[in-house]
């Protein structure tokens, strides 16, 4: 079965501990991975499609040594495939222009400043991966336990008809 | 008597006058036409007929001219000698200028007719009127000549004013914006003092409980029971934590994962963190070898870990604040009084450490050699090698190599900051200290065009220069001289 992981890119290793702790209890359905640079998120990321898996959520710093977030999720914004994950900044400095660049060429779906909480992190994961399970999988009740139980179950209900 | 003067003389004028005199008594009854004019009294008007000519022999005429139908302008003064009338009485046109007497004036009138009737019956008198014309009008034109002469001087007076002005102008902008930064700095200063403070409390209040956590969470569990001493190697091994490399972290799960095929993806992700120490550890205390059956003991005891790692990141991160902030203290130094004996490094590393987050993408290739201490503001030192250092990654774009270097001569320190941009296009490299050049456009962060020449000016006001040069093998080289001894 396919699985749909979550990239946190962040250069800051100390930084990316405290992300991936926050997220820790995703992991059960949605498994983390980390990349320090873009580069190496663009390893990451041909690694799991070439599994047959998927990125449902890149949560994304922007300034880092080599490609900056921003233009990296634009890049991917062109990909047919990376085009339908959700895409998320944090971050604790990304000027007026980059953000709006983010908004409109990147699809960018949340902005999340440093320092962040966790509840917050927590929440803009969930509903990003709720509607990326809703545009992209078939099952969508396997997630109730741990995404946002209520939409999931209104449009699992909606679809039932729609089958017929 | 020879009429034909060289030198003209007004004397000269009165001699003619007298044989004109002498010559008309002698002959026929005719009566002479001297005519006094009171101040005021208008001789001849300007654009109106004339047909006498006018000998002054006693007091001044002045020629005025009406420009622009309203403003009277003075053309010339006449004196006892000269001659009145002289142009429209012999072309016959109207008055090119009007003649008013200025004080009380005696003057020989000659009427057209006169003149006619005169030298018809009179040759002769010819013979003596000529040269007196000719003079007069010698006279005046070597006037015209003198007045051009004046009036070129005066003009090109006029355009150095207009130059000095302008000059001036400019300086005054110049120090306005000058002050304006000054005052800029200054305000940002006392802010950042004042923040820096602030935030020092709690960093201080932060530093020393986590270390009293650090010290006081080993003698909480007990001596003798050996799950308690290896949940405490766990937390120090957490203490000692060093994060790996993302991608070394990733291999190292794919192995484990192999390995304990059982365990979730945090546990991996820890366990890999950790190495074969703490694995080892806990195998040894579970009594499960190449195994963990047992997924909460495994996590309970990874805690001990996690709890360890935090502890040294909130220990390691408030030591970061700590020295942000004392950076940016020194960093935003007034400068109070007399300059302070500063070793420059310092306040170059202070500079580099603010500016951390737009420096991320380049190499640095930094080499700051032991100099002597220079008496300066540092303060004011650290806004020169911040303006150079933005010039710099500015110039270079998205990357490239920042370099800097310190030394000393025998005079003076050095500061070598080179880049590996594209460099200062010749035609430029002397106008880059001037007020108001900047390459940058208007959206640009900085972009006021004084950087460069507040930088000089500090540097110079502290007996300093600043040199500037294109590198041979591209990139623009800044090196900022300061003088170090007594003086």
């Amino acid at each position: 079965m396919s699985k749909i992981y979550i990239l946190v890119i962040e250069d800051e290793l100390e930084v990316m501990d405290v992300i991936v702790r926050d997220l820790n209890l995703f992991e059960k359905f949605f498994p983390i991975e980390t990349a320090s640079n873009v580069s190496e998120a663009k390893r990451v990321v041909e690694k799991i499609y070439k599994n047959k898996d998927k990125v449902g959520i890149f949560i994304c710093d922007h300034i880092m040594p080599g490609e900056n977030g921003v233009d990296y999720l634009v890049e991917l914004q062109k990909d047919k495939e990376t085009s339908k994950s959700r895409k998320i900044l944090l971050t604790g400095q990304a000027g007026l222009e980059a953000t709006i660049k983010a908004i409109n060429e990147a699809g960018l779906n949340n902005y999340i400043s440093k320092p962040w909480k966790k509840e917050e992190l927590i929440s803009v994961v969930k509903d990003n991966l709720t509607e990326f399970v809703i545009n992209n999988e078939e099952n969508l009740l396997k997630y109730m336990s741990i995404l946002n139980a209520s939409k999931l179950a209104e449009v699992a209900r909606q679809r039932i008809p729609l089958k017929e | 008597m020879n009429f034909f003067l060289n030198n003209y003389d007004k004397n000269n004028v009165f001699k003619v006058l007298d044989s004109i005199k002498n010559f008309l008594n002698e002959s026929e009854s005719f009566s002479l036409s001297i005519i006094t004019f009171k101040p005021g009294d208008i001789l001849i008007q300007e654009d109106e007929e004339n047909d006498s000519m006018y000998i002054i022999m006693e007091g001044i005429v002045e020629l005025s001219k009406v420009y622009n139908y309203e403003t009277v302008i003075k053309v010339d003064r006449l004196e006892p000698g000269d001659l009145v009338g002289l142009l429209t009485f012999w072309t016959g046109e109207t008055a090119f200028t009007s003649a008013i007497a200025k004080t009380d004036v005696t003057a020989f009138k000659l009427t057209r007719q006169e003149f006619e009737k005169l030298s018809t019956s009179h040759p002769e008198l010819n013979k003596l009127i000529q040269p007196l014309i000719i003079n007069n009008l010698v006279e005046r034109y070597r006037r015209v000549v003198d007045l051009n002469l004046k009036m070129t001087i005066l003009r090109k007076e006029l355009e150095k004013e207009r130059n000095q002005l302008r000059e001036a102008y400019l300086k005054l902008e110049q120090t306005s914006n000058r002050l304006i930064h000054q005052e800029k700095m200054a305000t940002l200063g006392q802010l950042v003092a004042g923040v820096a403070h602030e935030i020092n409390n709690p960093t201080s209040a932060l530093i020393r409980s986590i270390e009293f956590i650090i010290d006081t969470i080993p003698s909480l569990f007990e001596e003798n029971v050996k799950e308690a001493q290896v949940k405490i190697k766990l937390f120090k091994l957490g203490l000692e934590n060093i994060f790996i490399s993302s991608e070394e972290l990733r291999s190292k799960m794919e192995e484990l994962e192999k390995k304990y095929p059982n365990v979730n993806r945090s546990s991996l992700r820890l366990l890999a963190q950790m190495g074969d120490d703490g694995i080892n550890l806990i195998e040894k205390l579970l009594k499960t070898p190449n195994e963990f059956n047992n997924i909460v003991e495994l996590e309970n005891l990874l805690h001990f870990y996690e709890i360890g790692i935090s502890l040294k990141s909130v220990k390691i991160s408030s030591e970061r604040i700590e020295k942000i902030v004392k950076s940016l203290r020194s960093y935003s130094k007034q400068n109070h009084g007399d300059f302070e004996l500063v070793d420059l490094r310092q306040g170059i590393e202070d500079t580099l450490l603010i500016l951390g987050n737009k420096l991320k993408n380049f190499d640095f290739h930094i080499n700051l050699r032991e100099i002597p201490k220079v008496r300066c503001y540092s303060g004011e030192m650290n806004q020169v090698w911040t303006n150079i250092i933005i010039n710099a990654i500015d110039a270079m774009g998205d990357k490239g190599i920042l370099k800097i270097e310190t030394g000393t001569d025998e005079k003076f320190v050095w500061v070598k900051i080179s880049d590996s941009g594209p460099g200062i296009p010749e035609h430029l490299i002397n106008e880059i200290f001037k007020p108001n050049f900047t390459t940058k456009t208007a959206s640009g962060s900085f972009g006021l065009g004084l950087g460069l020449t507040i930088s000089n000016e500090i540097v110079q006001k502290h007996g300093g220069r600043i040199e500037v040069e294109n590198l041979k093998e591209g990139g623009a080289c800044f090196t900022v001289y300061l003088p170090f001894g007594n003086n």
